[in-house]
């Protein structure tokens, strides 16, 4: 139980709610909605940041960075916002050991045009 | 005298306690569910691919991230009391402690649909479990290797090995010399044949990029080959 505790501390950000956390790799994009954008204002600071932050898409570790708070917050804190159908989420579809060939095939090529 | 892996105690990398679960789902999961599937592509339909960049501390990791990034690296940070309860079985970390563990990353957009991401590793071995993270889901990793202190890679190389995950081996001049010659350096590190060794200046946007590929062409040929 202590432990339990000692673990939610970091999220008094999120305002105590847990629901909607998702497993979101930290390299998922995420781009804020143009609802979101509009209704930025009237949100608490951290949410309000991450809607104007991803107007242009970003991770949720470039996310964590720069709202300055822990990976973990980071997650939360979207999860939430994808909740309220303020930001979309655009996850790579792979395995656990990666890429498919098709995938490796189109980064090879780009890296080797970059 | 250069330091060969073979010549290590097999135990040098501690059997994870926890290979193939997942603990950043554990530790977000205040409620006990599961993932509901997060991999529907969004409207935006971007695919990220990450890289992770290994070896030892000061052997250029940063530098290599940074000569391709687009962005000025970032370091993102998780506390390590999230992860440690019954993780960190060495003991050496109280969980009382309010330990960061942070990593550095950079991105590099390579079309429309595609963002890469280079995730420096954690450089102490303590942070192993952060690795899985990091290594789930990736193209594959760059183990660069300072050829004055080679024994700092063995435990990143073990790591790999023990995950398959596509690898290569980055030698990084520094002051533009190798202090062992590349075959010389293979062996010490007792890889195997098809595993490429590149040499290196992670100073170098080109010498990153090659390093890239040759690591993509790798990730390619162990995939098709299964």
């Amino acid at each position: 139980m202590s432990a339990e505790r000692r673990f939610l501390r970091p999220f008094a950000l999120t305002q105590g709610r847990a629901a909607a956390v998702i497993d979101l790799p930290l390299d998922a994009i995420v781009t804020s909605t143009d609802r979101a954008r509009h209704l930025a204002h009237r949100m608490v600071a951290e949410r309000a940041r991450i809607v104007q932050l991803c107007a242009e898409p970003h991770s949720i570790a470039e996310i964590g960075a720069l709202i300055g708070v822990h990976l973990g917050v980071a997650r939360v804190l979207v999860a939430d916002l994808m909740a309220s159908e303020f930001v979309e989420l655009s996850t790579a579809d792979f395995d656990d050991d990666g890429p498919d060939v098709s995938t490796l095939e189109r980064l090879l090529d780009d890296l080797q045009t970059f | 005298m250069i330091s060969r892996r073979s010549d290590r105690p097999a135990s040098a990398v501690p059997a994870s306690p926890h290979d193939g679960a997942d603990h950043f789902a554990a530790a977000n999961a205040l409620d006990g569910r599961r993932s509901t599937n997060p991999s529907a592509p969004a409207p935006a339909g971007i695919t990220p691919l990450k890289v992770v960049v290994a070896g030892g501390f000061a052997a250029g990791k940063t530098t290599f991230v940074d000569s391709i990034s687009e962005i000025t690296p970032l370091t993102t940070e998780a506390p390590m009391t999230q992860y440690s309860v019954g993780v960190d079985n060495a003991g050496a970390v109280s969980t009382k402690t309010t330990t960061t563990v942070a990593m550095d990353f950079g991105r590099l957009t390579l079309s429309a649909t595609t963002m890469l991401y280079l995730f420096g590793t954690p450089g102490q071995d303590r942070f192993w479990f952060m690795w899985d993270e990091l290594t789930r889901g990736a193209v594959g990793a760059v183990v660069l290797v300072d050829t004055r202190r080679i024994a700092d890679c063995f435990g990143a190389i073990d790591y790999f090995e023990r995950r398959r995950t596509p690898y290569v081996i980055a030698l990084n001049r520094f002051d533009g010399v190798l202090a062992h010659p590349v075959e010389e350096v293979r062996e010490a590190l007792a890889v195997a044949p098809e595993v490429p060794v590149v040499v290196l200046d992670a100073r170098d946007r080109e010498s990153t990029r090659s390093a890239l590929i040759a690591l993509t062409r790798h990730a390619i040929a162990r995939k098709s080959g299964r």
